[in-house]
């Protein structure tokens, strides 16, 4: 590979080009003696290397890969297969961030209840801005809930 | 190993091949069939490629295949399903002879039936046969997906986790070791 431009036609060769690269390495292809020779080379050689008839496998493979399959498939429950797409990784770590922000979200209630009710029932007071027969039903309704 | 698979049996077209990757993931298992048939044979010559041995080819392209299913749900039709597929071969091989280095070279020559013309003889069946195995193997991948499948350089690029300009680079000295090699017969018109 005498010629520096050798590279650029292998670019060609492969379809790697396109506008005026390709249209300039076409033209010099014509002109350059080596470049042709170089790849008329290695057409002849990668002919041989990688002729696809040469490509052996067992005719019954795609049997054997389904049969594979479907023994796999046998383990797992129909049920639960249907729904083995909705589980997957990325799926799960959104539902468990999802859980962790609700929890992050909710923790104000949370904590006023488990400090000491009176802070709870300040809160609830406040916002049921005096209707303090409603406001008394939810903080007995909290703590039920709560268990605290 | 016996059977001759010339090409791809049945090639798909893009949007066949959407529907039928949807079906299968919908529980429709047995249209996966479609899919094997129609990339088993650009698989099986990426894992003869890296593994150098058909049985164990064989074995890996299965592997490749079973994964696929398994994972098709993950299959987010960015890329093409092909690339998607081919990459899976490219790891689990990769994969491969990392757990089996060091006893890899001594069954690449004794079970592989290289691909060579009718009136090459039985030294030089050899030669081309040692020099492709000689290459290291990510060299040998790269080479047979781009003349052997016919996979564009971004396609190797994304199967293979490396830049366009790798792929380049390793294209470009792949093909002068190999050539290299070649030289003789061709100077002797073997080929």
């Amino acid at each position: 590979m005498a010629c520096n431009k050798t590279d650029n036609m292998f670019y060609l060769y492969d379809g790697a080009l396109s506008g005026e690269e390709r249209e300039d390495a076409e033209i010099h292809l014509k002109r350059c003696a080596e470049c042709r020779r170089a790849i008329a080379d290695w057409r002849a050689l990668s002919g041989v290397v990688f002729r696809p008839q040469t490509v052996l496998i067992s005719p019954d493979f795609s049997g054997r890969v389904m049969s594979r399959i479907k023994a796999e498939e046998c383990e797992v429950p129909g049920f639960f297969r249907r729904l083995r797409p909705y589980f997957s990784i990325p799926r799960l770590a959104a539902g468990a961030v999802a859980v962790a922000l609700l929890i992050f979200i909710s923790r104000p209630f949370l904590s006023l209840h488990s400090e000491s009710g009176i802070e709870g029932t300040a809160f609830v007071a406040e916002l049921f801005a005096g209707d303090t027969a409603e406001a008394d039903s939810y903080a007995q309704a909290s703590h039920y809930i709560l268990g605290s | 190993m016996s059977g001759l698979l010339s090409a791809p049996v049945s090639s798909l077209k893009m949007d066949n091949e959407k529907e039928i990757i949807k079906n299968v993931i919908k529980g429709r298992t047995d249209d996966f069939a479609a899919l094997i048939l129609a990339h088993q044979g650009k698989v099986f010559s990426i894992c003869l490629s890296l593994l150098r041995s058909p049985t164990e080819a064989e074995d890996a392209a299965q592997e490749v295949f079973v994964r696929a299913y398994r994972n098709l749900s993950k299959f987010r039709f960015e890329a093409s399903f092909s690339t998607w597929l081919y990459r899976i071969a490219y790891n689990l091989c990769a994969d491969m002879l990392k757990d089996n280095a060091g006893k890899k070279q001594v069954a690449i020559m004794r079970d592989i039936e290289e691909p060579v013309p009718d009136g090459v003889n039985a030294e030089d069946r050899l030669l081309i046969g040692q020099t492709l195995a000689g290459l290291p193997a990510d060299y040998r991948a790269i080479l047979v997906m781009r003349e052997g499948t016919g996979m564009s350089y971004a396609e190797i690029a994304s199967a293979t986790d490396i830049s366009i300009e790798a792929v380049r680079c390793r294209l470009r000295r792949a093909r002068v070791m190999l050539a290299e090699a070649g030289r003789d017969l061709l100077e002797r018109g073997k080929i």
